[in-house]
């Protein structure tokens, strides 16, 4: 066997044991990055933001934490699964996710700049849970 | 190397493996067809030196630039183990730069294209079949440790919010409670523990990978939607696992209309045909008649390539048709391989 098909083989390892190392490490905590859990949540939610008492519209929400903010949950559908009427958009990965990703944008900002931020969301349908940022 | 050898529907005479590099260049013309190529500026990244790259515009452009340079090379077979791996080395220092890029299914393309990179004729099989080991027995493990997913809670809700919704909910609500729910969703978990254990059995990688095609395409038919890449990249792992030659095998036609078609569009250079009656012969074996046809469709690049592109360049299509033809191909390939089960038993009887 070359020396070239044994680095080969090693690189291999190395991206299996890197896959399952942070698969395992991703399942002791409460976000699933690259841990191969692909659509696996239903995260619906209603998020607000405003900076210095000025509040932020969808689209300047959705542009500062790049997320997709169309409405995409219809009046039927909430009725449907029992969603409460706030409820506007999905995610579909851990809502843990979504925060830390709101937390890492609001850091980059400086401190006059920052959004108070307020979180409602369902998941998989369940109890309305309340987030805010800053804490 | 000669002309020939830089026609971009060619798959032999490289270093790869010809499954191999039919679905890096099956993935690669979905990812440039469909714009992904553009790739991303850094956005909440995960390593913190993509928070130091400097102007985030020119980092994507550059990033771009290196990924259409290895796509074109891919395409045209220059060092096509190096522009796999630098396909995959993209996608994935895109995927580490931003958490908004971030998907699971773009994941899986940038490890499918480095595992390619990596790969030998020989090692292949084995290093794809345990990279699907890897992702079944992950993706099924984390629904199992979800309650959601165990009471059926998720699948409830998330099935009521698709275009079909309101039909699941119809017949949900034929059974008491979550119970239809609950039950689609342990037979969700139970298929992905299944294809896992399929592809840790060397013997059972061709069934696992008619499951995987299967699979996928029952949701691409249920949702409409190919999940980005998901959809792609594992239909074309799939196939490089069912890729049975590693040399264009020999095929024989007679002058017939669809024949000569089939002759007559093979600009890859799949086969060295010669006329007579229709045959076709993979190493040792020889097929004939029906079966032979079948398998030198099976067997052009051409064919994946044209239903790959189609099914990613329109804006706006319904993609269902795309699961309707790999569900004829996996029905057909059951057949064929269950007729040489059954022929092999009957020679040894």
């Amino acid at each position: 066997v070359s020396t070239g098909n044994k680095l080969r083989v090693a690189a291999v390892g190395a991206l299996f044991a890197l896959q399952c190392g942070v698969g395992i490490w991703q399942h002791l905590g409460s976000t699933r990055y690259f841990a191969w859990a692909p659509n696996d949540y239903l995260m619906t939610y209603n998020l607000t933001a405003s900076v210095n008492g000025h509040a932020l519209t969808p689209a300047q929400i959705g542009e500062r934490y790049r997320l997709s903010l169309a409405a995409l949950v219809s009046a039927r559908a909430q009725r449907d699964i029992g969603l409460a009427s706030s409820m506007r958009y999905v995610w579909e990965d851990p809502p843990a996710e979504v925060k830390h990703r709101i937390r890492r944008v609001e850091a980059t900002y400086p401190p006059a700049e920052r959004a108070q931020v307020q979180l409602e969301y369902q998941l998989d349908a369940g109890p309305l849970q309340h987030w805010r940022w800053p804490q | 190397m000669t002309l020939r050898a830089r026609n971009p529907f060619r798959i032999y005479g490289t270093d790869l493996a010809p499954g191999a590099l039919l679905a890096a260049k099956l993935v690669a013309l979905v990812f440039a067809t469909q714009g992904l190529w553009r790739l991303t500026d850094p956005f909440v990244p995960y390593v913190s030196v993509f928070d130091h790259v400097g102007d985030p515009v020119r980092f994507r452009h550059i990033l771009s630039g290196i990924w259409i340079a290895a796509a074109l090379a891919l395409f045209v077979n220059l060092w096509p183990r190096i522009a796999c791996g630098v396909l995959g080395g993209a996608i994935g220092v895109a995927l580490l730069s931003s958490d908004a890029y971030r998907t699971n299914n773009l994941t899986y393309t940038a490890v499918v294209f480095l595992l390619i990179a990596l790969s030998t004729r020989t090692t292949v099989f084995s290093i794809l079949r345990w990279q699907l080991v890897v992702l079944y027995g992950f993706a099924a493990a984390n629904k199992l440790f979800d309650r959601g997913w165990r009471n059926g809670s998720f699948f409830q809700s998330w099935n009521s919010l698709q275009g079909y919704g309101h039909i699941y909910k119809t017949v949900g609500d034929l059974f008491p409670g979550r119970s239809f729910s609950a039950g689609a969703s342990w037979g969700v978990i139970a298929v992905e523990f299944l294809l896992m254990f399929l592809f840790a059995v060397p013997r059972l990688v061709p069934l696992g990978a008619l499951g995987v095609i299967a699979y996928h395409s029952s949701l691409l038919f249920l949702t409409g939607s190919t999940f980005t890449m998901f959809w792609y990249a594992l239909v074309a792992t799939a196939i490089a696992l069912l890729w049975p030659t590693a040399e264009p095998p020999a095929a024989t036609v007679d002058s017939g209309r669809a024949q000569t078609t089939l002759r007559l569009g093979d600009l890859g250079r799949a086969f060295t045909w010669r006329r007579g009656a229709v045959s076709l012969a993979i190493g040792a074996t020889r097929f004939t008649g029906t079966e032979a046809l079948l398998r030198i469709v099976a067997l052009q690049p051409i064919v994946y390539g044209l239903v790959y592109f189609l099914l990613a360049s329109p804006h706006d299509p319904n993609r269902r048709w795309g699961a309707l033809i790999a569900f004829a191909g996996v029905a057909t390939g059951l057949l064929l391989r269950y007729r040489q089960s059954a022929v092999r038993t009957l020679s040894r009887a």
